[in-house]
C-alpha cells in the first residue's frame, strides 16, 4: 500500500518554490524532493502542517493509492 | 553532499589515529624489552611524524568540524555526535536512523571476518608486529562505509 500526494500540485497553484514550501513547513529542500517523487511518507506532523500552508484537510493532500480521495 | 566531506574527515582521522597507534605500538615493545633488560642503553625510540601528523592534521580537522557543528548545535552534541549525523529534519532522521541500522548489521558480519583475520596474526608477527591494530582498524572503517552507503542509497 502506498500514499500518494498532490504537494506539486497544490505548490503550482499557490506558486510556491519547493524551497519556499520547505521553509513553511520546516524541512530541507530535498524532503519536498522526496515527497513529491513519493519515495518519502511524512510523519503526520509534516502532513498536518502542509495541509495548513495549503489550507485544505490532510486526506485531500495524501490518499492511499488505488482510493478514490 | 555535505556527508560526503564529514566521511573523509573521518576516515583520514582514523587513518592518522592507526598511523601513531602503530608507532606507539613499536615504542610499547621496546619499553617491554627495556623493563626485561635494564642493561639497555635506552628505553624506547618514536618516530614522531604520525604523532605529529594526527595532532596537527586531526586537531585542524577537528576544529573545522567543530566550529561548522557550532553554528547549529547544542556543545553535547558537537562533541558527543559523530560529523555524519545529518539530522537536519525528519527525513534526514529517518536516513540517519537506517544507516545506524545498516551500520549495526555490518557488525555482525565484519566482526567475524576481523577476528578471523587476527588469527593470521603468528604468521605475519615477524613482518608486521602491528597487524592486530590495522586490521582491528577495519571494524570502523567497515561501519561508516556501510553507514554512508546506505545513507546516499536511501537519499
Amino acid at each position: 500500500m502506498e500514499i500518494k500526494n498532490r504537494v506539486k500540485e497544490l505548490r503550482a497553484r499557490d506558486g510556491l518554490t519547493q524551497g519556499a514550501l520547505a521553509e513553511r513547513v520546516h524541512v530541507t529542500r530535498q524532503t519536498i524532493v522526496a515527497l513529491e517523487k513519493g519515495s518519502y511518507v511524512p510523519s503526520l506532523l509534516l502532513a498536518m502542517n502542509i495541509a495548513r500552508t495549503f489550507e485544505l484537510p490532510v486526506e485531500e493532500i495524501f490518499s492511499i493509492e488505488g482510493e478514490d480521495s | 553532499m555535505k556527508i560526503m566531506k564529514s566521511v573523509w574527515i573521518s576516515l583520514a582521522v582514523l587513518g592518522l589515529f592507526s598511523w601513531a597507534l602503530v608507532e606507539f605500538y613499536s615504542a610499547s615493545i621496546d619499553i617491554s624489552k627495556f623493563l626485561q633488560d635494564p642493561e639497555r642503553e635506552y628505553m624506547f625510540e618514536v618516530r614522531l611524524i604520525p604523532f605529529v601528523a594526527f595532532f596537527l592534521i586531526g586537531g585542524w580537522l577537528a576544529f573545522i568540524s567543530i566550529r561548522k557543528k557550532r553554528k547549529y548545535q547544542s556543545w553535547k552534541k558537537v562533541f558527543l555526535l559523530p560529523d555524519e549525523f545529518e539530522e537536519s529534519d525528519e527525513r534526514e532522521k529517518q536516513l540517519t536512523a537506517q544507516a545506524c541500522r545498516s551500520a549495526y548489521i555490518s557488525m555482525w558480519y565484519s566482526f567475524p571476518v576481523i577476528s578471523a583475520l587476527l588469527l593470521l596474526y603468528p604468521f605475519v608477527a615477524e613482518t608486521l608486529p602491528s597487524y592486530p591494530i590495522l586490521v582491528f582498524a577495519l571494524l570502523p572503517i567497515t561501519q561508516i562505509i556501510t553507514y554512508t552507503v546506505s545513507w546516499k542509497k536511501n537519499f
